[in-house]
């Protein structure tokens, strides 16, 4: 735009420019008519007028002579020489605009025309002067009496009248010229000009419209960006008060799970004061119920270092098959009635992995599996493909609902879905997929065909530390 | 004569101490572990209740159990029986809980946890008491 607007003011300027120096050269050509051209024009016509009187009276002062008519001879000559004098101060007057007005001329001109002007002048003044001193001497002889060379004298003064009249033809000859070729040169310069301002003209009209329609192009352009970004601004405003949102709710559950094991506590201690209960029972009561509390509060631990990327993993080698089996025996001293727990174990599976933190996530998976199954079989199977082992463990509960899939394991989704989930505090498959992730394995769960859901990682069988563990809330 | 009673009460350490100080007091409460199985017992409950009178006099919730959350079982509860009284006892804050009872009927009382079992049992005897059935 900017460029445009500098390219139109160039133009601009370059049009003022050329209009002056075409108006300046227009002037000095009128100047040239005025005031040399045309006054030596005049003077020259006027020579001419005169010379054409002195042929006359020279005829006339033959005739007069021949016929011995003093009187009239008398006169003719007077009026020769009142001529010759008129004569004289034309060319006098010839030569002084050639040499005042030809100072004042453009050098270009001064230098041809009035040079060779100057020189047919000084040429026109000396065949004058001849003319006059023939004259003279023609005067001399006819009172001399001499009759010898009077004839000759007067063909002589005709010879002399013709080179005076050709030089003055000459001159004007050439002045015309001049006029004719002034004249055809600012003929020349106005149409020059008047193209050049044309062209100069419809350039900048095309680079105006050429502009506009740029910065008109480069605003719609522009306007969409805009909305385009608002909008883009607007869903991760949404988004970011979305999880807000989850957020807010999120610290009140986790409160709320943090503070409900203490009313058992308090009430274990209240009934033991007043020996409802035996101490013995109280004290283990509340021991689970403070496992309870460690146990949420260490998930939140554990889910904001995943969050801040600190999650430290121990890694050893050890028999994936022997960890589940630990943790399904450890899970069936509390299963409800009408739930079994399967599992189909080969072998011996060795993985070089965090047993802690894997124990976690399985733990997390069976406690996710019996939260959904009132009834029914809970089956934990392992299997090995040489790189990676896998861990699949598959309820035949209510499944998972479709509107959980997509935020199944982000932190909060229990949370923002209380309705399609009956218990849990959004923490555990969060945590589990950090771990898992900080494995550089993988982690993932379906409906089965036949009712139920399916929760299932992959480990890479040997140590692959450094793993990028992922931040949920960013997806 | 005691008050029938029906909580829904997922810790079972809880459920358990429900079970004795109620019947300390000679009150009778029937434990439901989840939503599900709370809304289960009271529809089974006023099945069988012949003069169609409702079923317990007290129905005693949390706001987040398993399967159905307190406020679904309220609601399920007090489409069955308009008049059922229920207490909530939940561990949220009181600005949630304020926004609960705005939204559900004044037969529905909170009370905030943690709180001792005698005034549990004070606060449900009373509310029996002092408030005329509808």
């Amino acid at each position: 735009m900017g460029a445009s607007v500098g390219i139109i003011i160039l133009m601009l300027g370059v049009a003022t420019v050329l209009s002056f120096s075409a108006t300046s050269t227009i002037n000095d050509q009128m100047r040239i008519m005025t005031i040399f051209n045309t006054p030596l024009e005049k003077a020259i016509i006027q020579m001419n007028g005169l010379q054409k009187i002195q042929n006359l009276t020279v005829e006339n002062s033959v005739l007069f002579y021949e016929s011995k008519d003093v009187k009239n001879f008398e006169v003719v000559k007077n009026q020769f020489y009142v001529n010759s004098a008129l004569m004289t101060d034309q060319i006098e007057e010839a030569r002084n605009i050639i040499i005042s007005s030809g100072k004042t001329l453009p050098p270009e001109y001064a230098k041809s025309s009035v040079n060779s002007l100057s020189q047919k002048m000084d040429s026109l003044d000396g065949l004058e002067i001849a003319y006059l001193n023939t004259a003279e001497r023609f005067f001399k002889s006819t009172s001399s009496n001499g009759t010898t060379n009077i004839a000759a004298i007067a063909n002589e003064l005709r010879l002399e009248e013709k080179l005076s009249e050709s030089q003055q033809k000459d001159i004007l000859a050439e002045l015309q010229n001049s006029d004719k070729s002034i004249e055809s040169t600012a003929h020349a310069n106005k149409e020059k000009l008047l193209t050049l301002e044309v062209i100069l003209i419809v350039s900048v009209g095309i680079i105006s419209l050429t502009s506009s329609h740029l910065v008109n192009q480069i605003n719609k352009d522009l306007i969409l960006e805009v909305v385009k970004k608002t909008k883009s601004l607007q869903k991760a405003n949404e988004k970011l008060r979305r999880l807000n949102n989850l957020k807010d709710e999120f610290i009140s559950e986790a409160s709320h799970e943090l503070i409900s094991p203490l009313n058992p506590i308090y009430g274990f201690v209240e009934l033991a004061k007043c020996g409802d209960i035996d101490k013995e029972e109280a004290l283990t009561g509340i021991a689970k119920q403070a496992h309870q509390i460690e146990e949420v509060a260490n998930k939140m631990l554990d889910i904001g270092k995943i969050d801040r990327n600190r999650l430290q993993l121990s890694f050893e080698k050890f028999d994936l098959n022997e960890l589940l089996f630990d943790i399904v025996q450890a899970s069936r001293l509390e299963l409800v009635k009408g739930v079994k727990i399967q599992t189909r174990l080969e072998g011996i599976i060795e993985v070089e992995a965090d047993r802690t933190r894997i124990g976690q996530v399985v733990r997390n998976m069976i406690n996710n599996s019996l939260k959904f199954t009132s009834c029914g079989t809970i089956l934990v199977a392992s299997s090995n493909d040489g790189t990676h082992a896998e861990v699949r463990i598959k309820d035949t509960g209510a499944g998972i609902h479709p509107a959980m899939f997509p935020n199944l394991f982000n932190k909060f989704s229990t949370m923002s879905n209380n309705k399609h989930n009956p218990n849990g505090n959004g923490l555990g498959l969060h945590l589990s997929k950090g771990i898992i992730d900080a494995h550089n394995g993988r982690i993932g769960a379906f409906n089965n065909p036949d009712g139920g859901a399916t929760f299932f990682f992959s480990l890479p069988k040997t140590c692959q530390k450094a793993g990028v563990i992922q931040n949920s809330l960013t997806t | 004569m005691g008050l029938q009673i029906l909580s829904g009460e997922d810790n079972e350490f809880a459920a358990m101490q429900y079970k004795k100080i109620f019947e300390k007091y000679q009150h009778r409460i029937t434990i439901a572990k989840d939503g599900d199985d709370c809304v289960a017992t009271y529809r089974k409950a006023l099945k069988e209740s012949a003069d169609g009178q409702t079923p317990f006099d007290i129905v005693l919730l949390d706001f987040i159990m398993p399967k159905k959350n307190g406020v679904r079982v309220a609601k399920e509860i007090l489409d069955m029986k308009p008049n059922q009284r229920i207490i909530f006892a939940s561990a949220f804050g009181t600005g949630i809980l304020d926004d609960a009872s705005a939204i559900l009927k004044d037969s529905v009382e909170i009370l905030q946890k943690p709180f001792s079992l005698d005034f549990l049992v004070k606060k449900i005897e009373n509310a029996c008491t002092l408030k005329t059935p509808r």
